[in-house]
């Protein structure tokens, strides 16, 4: 049976999800026959308590897990039994209410979506077996609460309690959360029949503080207990029924709920008993007192319900039997009569189009059967007899009278908190019924809503039950007994009755009615009292002092955040270097600068003057005055490098690297005209900083090369690219070899590379000539070209591009055995038309190349990436070399292979790049 | 063979679009090659699950000679999300990218950054995996900068700027560890560090630059600022496609190279991340919640976010690693999920100012949805993702007892909740404040496609939460296994 419960649960959800389309086609009739679900579960509910007994208890686990070692589990013991009929009768009730309520709304169904899913949320919250479990439910009610008190999104202050109850009941639940795997990191099990002869283990252990606050805390945020309460007042800015919900069955009543689920095996200890009893106390009172206040019909039943939390909270924190049986009783009484009088209040509400209590007067017969109703759920509110409200009052003085924590000061507080309540529930009877006076005449009376079944039903039945319970009590005995078998661990006889004998409890009962009656009677005195300390308390009104908190923390957050992010470059870098840097220095420390003196090898004079003139290039191209002189001086650098490579026999390199430098002179040259006017822009004192930050990195990184220079672990794999270049991949040119057929996959990627830089330098240059067309000046006149394009020269310049090309092809051709290979034949291939394109300009260029630079690329990299692919189709991995060997009369033994196809698509691609970007730039300096 | 496709699929695309093709042939193909990559990658991950580690090596050379392709679990996992985020994303690009942008190669630097993506997910070679950043750096450059104004070309400058500095630090890096040990193969490294009896002092100079070059790319605290400098810039897509890929590429490179040669010294390093990751998750929210541009504000919640994963790396469990791993795939889903809602608000209302947008409840019901899902799932609420992924990492955190560290991760939850509100709230519930003309016109089917199956994803990975976690902790199990790799690399014997 408890299978069929479990999965009613995904049933219900997933027709509530269905009601924004089922709603447009039935209206809000639809809400009636969603509500048979929850009547269904009610009705399984009822029927467990004979199949349960005293001390049985049902689990049952969906094989889902939420997290490894969490499986989604139910269990359905006494707790749960009255939890969840609560949960499902009144679920039942407010769905029709919400029907009626919400007829015609154009967003009914989304409303009864969202109500719906709370109302899983919470049975699910109740039917936990397992703390993930009850923590996943959990959560979900918070967040649809965020969505539910946000409803009337138009309405700022709807969307504020919707922020501040959110933000306070997702911070609990993450305690929860925190407190929960706390306690599975102790005991070892998040299951909770598990866990319930695991408590010694909890509550001793060292984190127990920890746990217990956390406990707390999730506790204190959902069920509104002082001073986290300030969020349930602003919660009523949801639609009637959800507030009617909220406070009777779920919601709030989730903290009591948790605090008894966990008691067996986290409570029972000093700090539960001290500390819970006091904030409920405090929070009790405060509640009842605040409400005396109130005008607002809604906020007078807000605040009561606050303080109702309080008192369970604090009967379950004494965690005594007779507590742990006030508590439950309490919160039967507490959310029959709480659902009631808000579904009342939405029904006076809609009649008289105002909540506040001093412009409301004579709705006995206006109100038909609902005064009825509300008469005799106001009797329940004040703890009078006959109703269940009565014995729940007594047993909390019962309970009270026999702890041992400050009786004296509990009873007090309890004494007048209840007396509160009588006057509240006096104060509402007499303005609704009696007065004959309001301070304004309410608009006129809707009649048709008092007579909307939908909308009577919810309070006739609620404040029958409420009835009925108190006139038989003991119905309700044997969910108790199984409750507090499973929270207590004790089997017990919770024998109910309304009249007790005389007794203290009658006495204080007594005391406590008149007390209510004499408050009532000097309500005006009383009234005045509180709204003067209202008046001081509102001076720190919790959510505006909460809305503070945000906004200022936003502020600190804002200064906070440009001082991090703030904007200037060069302290980005600074940061950067300075830390790299540091990291350096710490790992270095100490340095041991004898190693390096004793084991240097001697350099040679040459090395020594090159690095010097290097050195002097560097310092010029920082000090030089204009950008031309700069980008010289660093040519020097770059052809000092490239002499360097020469010096140590990398002559592949060293030809890469005058080309390339070469390369780079020429488009800087090309375009430097077109940059901004050179200025310094930086004080002498920031590049003095400059200079001390570059020089201690620059010091540094050397220190490091001096250092790993003289490890040597393991001999170096370059042994083997010796070993085999020949051997294996038929090529003498080891670097050659390495970047065709060895590392061919860094080649193939660093192509991918050039040729994404190609395209994306004609799309940058492309859009950016198109913000400032028309004003890019023309450095050469087409006049002044015309004077160059001689006969001679012309021919030169073709001569020279078609000897280049050959000189390419040759390059690329020995480039496997000789120093050459694609990238280089690719530069100087393309270096003969960006010759030419200089001497005749971009559009003639264009023309001689026939096809566009970019298809150029795309046969390139397509060649290279089919040199890698081809290998695929006979089974190899990917680049494999595939060779055709041919024994030639002349030429000997010639290996033809993929490799040369991959080097074919590297020069492509080199090629094309720079015509492509070369052309591209040129187009834009009008240079056609 | 199978990891070879995950380079030729997105060069295909690329060298195909060097020729003049028309915008819808570019479109659909980027559509048909993401589409490929994800069955390929949904191909690579069944194999992976039984089998464990695959290799290529790349021309038959054996490794550490050759350049080798691997992947394990944690590849085959982030290969697969990758595979599903450019499907999304190119989906999405259709109608969220202006044509100008679609026509001038908007596809080819978006399969540039997948080739770059993948590749560093099956680097096995610390060069290659520089080649790969490389491949990645170009295209996202050019990307951010491509077709933009005055604001977009400054961002892009800076995010070119610090991260060339990140390639310099990290080829510095790879050309001193190379001139010690004479291998650029990662598993080999591990072997060799894990061989010597004592490593010289002078070793852990390119490992601090090499992790300095991770951190950068993973922007993490203090090396972050070139993120929120330029992640508002370019066109929404593209952003969304840079959150959910290339910080954390950055942050896998630092998991691969802390748990193969870090490890080795890990008291320290376990130390660093632990503190690099507290700060940068702290500092993340904290930054994020004084801003008021959507995507400013999800930019600096990145930060946060990477710090959880590398928060969860110093707490040093196999736990916490394969926490780490999960929450790092539940956050590119997510977090792309959110971009992409910001881009459709983007087009729709023209600006990405929270104060002046409002009332995109009221009649774009799907969208609020596709919002609420990846955003309620950044901020850890069941049975999203993001919640599996939180708890298993400050679950690590206690059973390490890291507690206070972990109640500080814990308590960082709030506050993403508290920015993705305050979009809510901003964007779709408050009423408009001024009647703003949509930027562009045109279709949105095919961008809510996109966002939907990111949300779909979000929640398939909350819901299967169970079997995936433990899929990532055996994936961190490997991990923690340095040894199986290295001997899956370079056989038992060898060098």
């Amino acid at each position: 049976m408890i299978r069929t419960l479990v999965y009613l649960l995904p049933a219900l959800a997933l027709l509530g999800m269905l009601a924004p389309p089922m709603t447009r086609r039935l209206g809000h009739i639809y809400g009636v026959i969603l509500s048979a679900i929850p009547l269904l579960m009610m009705v399984l509910f009822l029927s467990f308590n004979t199949t349960l007994g005293d001390t049985q208890s049902v689990v049952y686990a969906t094989p889902w897990q939420l997290v490894p070692g969490a499986p989604l589990s139910f269990r359905i013991d006494g707790l749960s039994l009255i939890f969840g009929v609560m949960v499902s009768g009144i679920g039942f009730l407010v769905l029709n209410y919400a029907a009626g309520y919400m007829k015609g709304h154009a967003h009914i169904g989304r409303f009864l979506m969202l109500m719906t899913l709370f109302m899983v949320s919470m049975l699910g919250l109740v039917l936990s077996e397992n703390l993930i479990t009850l923590f996943f439910f959990w959560e979900l009610t918070s967040v649809i609460s965020f969505l539910l008190i946000g409803f009337d999104n138009h309405l700022e202050k709807a969307r504020k309690a919707a922020l501040q109850a959110l933000l306070i009941t997702a911070a609990g639940g993450l305690s929860l959360l925190f407190a929960f795997l706390l306690m599975g990191n102790i005991a070892g099990t998040y299951t909770i029949s598990e866990l319930l002869d695991k408590g010694p283990l909890i509550t001793h252990h060292h984190h127990y503080p920890l746990i217990f606050i956390l406990l707390a805390i999730a506790v204190f945020t959902k069920s509104a207990q002082f001073p986290f309460h300030f969020w349930l007042p602003g919660a009523m800015n949801a639609p009637t029924p959800v507030s009617a919900y909220l406070h009777s069955a779920t919601m709030v009543n989730a903290g009591v709920f948790l605090m008894l689920r966990v008691m067996p095996f986290a409570g029972d200890t000093m700090l539960w008993k001290t500390v819970f009893p006091i904030v409920g106390s405090v929070t009790m009172f405060v509640g009842a007192f605040l409400s005396f206040g109130e005008r607002d019909l809604k906020r007078i039943l807000a605040f009561t319900t606050i303080s109702a939390l309080g008192t369970m909270v604090l009967m379950a924190g004494l965690g005594t039997n007779a507590a742990t049986k006030a508590t439950l009783v309490f919160f039967v009484v507490h959310g029959l009569y709480k659902g009631a009088l808000f579904m009342i209040t939405g029904i006076i509400d809609k009649s008289t189009g105002t909540r506040d209590l001093m412009q409301l007067r004579q709705l006995w017969k206006p109100l038909r059967s609902v005064s009825g109703a509300t008469f005799i759920t106001l009797f329940s509110m004040a703890g009078l007899p006959p109703m269940l409200g009565f014995i729940g009052k007594e047993l909390i003085y019962g309970a009270k009278l026999q702890s041992g924590f400050f009786p004296e000061v509990m009873l007090m507080l309890g004494i007048g908190t209840n007396a509160l309540m009588v006057a509240i529930s006096i104060l509402i009877a007499y303005r609704l019924f009696w007065s004959r006076k309001a301070e304004v005449a309410p608009p006129p009376f809707k009649d048709k809503y008092p007579r909307l079944m939908l909308l009577w039903m919810g309070p006739v039945v609620l404040s029958a039950v409420s009835l009925l319970l108190g006139l038989t009590p003991n119905r309700i005995a044997r969910y108790l007994n199984n409750a507090i078998y499973h929270i207590r661990a004790i089997e017990y006889d919770a024998h109910l009755t309304l009249w007790h004998g005389f007794n203290a409890e009658l006495l204080l009962s007594i005391a406590t009615v008149t007390l209510g009656v004499v408050i009532f009677i000097y309500r005006e005195t009383v009234t005045r009292f509180i709204t003067r300390i209202n008046g001081v308390i509102n001076r720190y009104y919790l959510p505006d002092l909460f809305d503070k908190l945000i906004k200022g923390y936003v502020k600190v957050a804002a200064r906070q955040t440009n001082r991090i992010q703030h904007g200037y470059h060069r302290y980005y870098l600074m940061t950067f270097f300075l830390i790299a840097t540091g990291a350096m220095a710490v790992v270095l420390f100490p340095f041991e600068f004898e190693t390096w003196m004793t084991s240097a090898s001697p350099v040679k004079t040459h090395i020594v003057i090159l690095l010097a003139v290097m050195s002097l290039g560097m310092i010029y191209a920082m000090v030089s005055p204009s950008r031309l002189s700069a980008i010289l001086a660093l040519g020097i650098v770059g052809y000092g490098i490239g002499l360097l490579y020469l010096f140590f026999g990398a002559v592949d390199l060293a030809i890469t690297q005058f080309l390339v430098e070469t390369l780079i002179m020429v488009l800087f040259i090309l375009v430097i005209d077109y940059l901004p006017a050179f200025a310094s822009l930086s004080v002498r004192r920031s590049r003095r900083r400059d200079a001390i930050i570059a020089t201690v990195v620059g010091v540094f990184v050397t220190i490091v090369v001096l250092e790993a220079r003289f490890v040597n672990v393991v001999p170096p794999i370059s042994q083997f690219f010796i070993d085999h270049s020949l051997l294996k991949a038929f090529g003498h040119n080891i670097v050659n070899v390495i970047l065709v057929d060895f590392r061919a996959m860094d080649t193939l990627g660093e192509i991918t590379v050039l040729a994404l830089a190609a395209s994306g330098v004609v799309a940058l240059v492309n859009v950016g000539q198109k913000c400032q067309s028309g004003q890019s000046p023309m450095r050469i006149p087409p006049a002044d070209t015309q004077s160059l394009r001689t006969l001679i020269i012309a021919g030169v310049v073709t001569w020279i591009r078609r000897v280049l090309i050959v000189v390419a092809v040759w390059l690329l051709l020995r480039g496997h055995n000789a120093p050459g290979g694609g990238f280089i034949g690719g530069i100087i291939a393309a270096s003969g038309y960006v010759f030419y394109a200089i001497i005749f300009g971009s559009e003639p260029t264009r023309k001689k190349l026939r096809i566009p630079p970019f298809i150029i690329i795309g046969i390139g990299l397509g060649l290279s990436m089919l040199a890698g692919v081809l290998p695929m189709f006979m089974g190899e991995a990917m680049l494999t070399a595939q060779w055709l060997h041919l024994t030639l009369p002349m030429a000997g033994e010639l290996h033809l292979g993929t490799p040369l196809l991959f080097d074919t698509g590297v020069m492509l691609v080199v090629f094309g790049m720079i015509n492509a970007i070369v052309l591209t730039i040129m187009n834009v300096l009008k240079w056609n | 063979m199978i990891l070879s496709g995950f380079i030729i699929l997105p060069l295909l695309y690329i060298v195909v679009s060097f020729f003049p093709l028309g915008l819808r042939a570019r479109q659909w193909g980027a559509v048909a090659m993401t589409v490929m990559n994800l069955l390929l990658a949904v191909g690579l991950i069944a194999h992976i699950a039984s089998t464990g580690m695959v290799k290529s090596e790349m021309g038959s050379w054996q490794a550490p000679y050759g350049i080798v392709m691997v992947a394990d679990r944690l590849s085959a996992l982030l290969l697969l999300i990758t595979a599903l985020l450019g499907t999304a994303l190119s989906v999405y690009a259709i109608q969220s990218m202006d044509t100008e942008r679609q026509e001038k190669g908007f596809y080819q630097f978006f399969a540039g950054i997948l080739m770059g993506v993948n590749g560093s997910f099956i680097a096995g070679d610390l060069f290659n995996l520089y080649v790969w950043f490389e491949v990645m750096l170009m295209s996202s450059f050019i990307l951010m900068s491509h077709g933009g104004g005055k604001v977009q070309l400054g961002g892009s400058i800076k995010y070119l700027i610090l991260n060339l500095i990140s390639s310099f630090f990290f080829v510095a890096g790879i050309g001193l560890l190379y001139g010690q040990t004479g291998t650029l193969n990662l598993a080999h490294l591990s072997r060799i560090i894990a061989e010597a009896a004592v490593l010289p002092s002078s070793f852990n100079a390119p490992l601090v630059l090499i992790a300095i070059a991770f951190a950068i790319k993973g922007a993490l605290f203090p090396f972050f600022f070139w993120l929120p400098a330029s992640y508002h810039t370019p066109p929404p897509a593209v952003t969304a496609l840079f959150a959910g890929l290339l910080t954390k590429v950055g942050i896998y490179s630092l998991i691969r190279f802390h748990t193969l040669i870090l490890r080795y010294d890990d008291a320290i390093w376990n130390d660093v991340m632990l503190w690099i990751g507290g700060l940068s998750m702290v500092i993340g929210v904290f930054t994020a919640t004084s801003q008021y541009d959507f995507r400013k504000i999800l930019s600096f919640h990145i930060i946060s976010q990477v710090g959880y994963v590398v928060l969860a790396l110093g707490f040093s469990t196999r736990a916490a690693m394969a926490g780490a791993i999960f929450f790092l795939g539940h956050n590119m889903i997510a977090k792309t999920g959110v971009f992409l809602v910001a881009g459709w608000v983007k087009k729709r209302k023209g600006t990405l100012d929270l104060r002046r947008l409002g009332e995109l409840f009221s009649r774009n019901k799907w969208w609020s949805v596709m919002f609420l899902i990846p955003a309620f799932s950044l901020a850890g609420i069941p049975p999203l993702s993001g919640f599996v992924g939180k708890y298993a990492i400050i679950k690590s955190g206690i059973d390490a007892h890291h507690t206070t560290a972990a109640l500080i991760a814990l308590f960082v939850g709030v506050f993403t909740l508290f920015s993705m509100l305050k979009i809510w709230i901003e964007v779709f519930w408050k009423p408009m404040p001024t009647a703003i003309e949509p930027a562009i016109k045109g279709g949105e089917g095919l961008m809510l496609t996109g966002a939907a199956l990111l949300a779909l994803a979000t929640i398939g990975m909350g819901v299967a939460g169970a079997p995936i976690l433990d899929y990532c902790t055996e994936a961190a199990n490997d991990l923690f296994n340095p040894n199986g790799y290295v001997e899956f690399v370079l056989g038992r014997g060898g060098v």
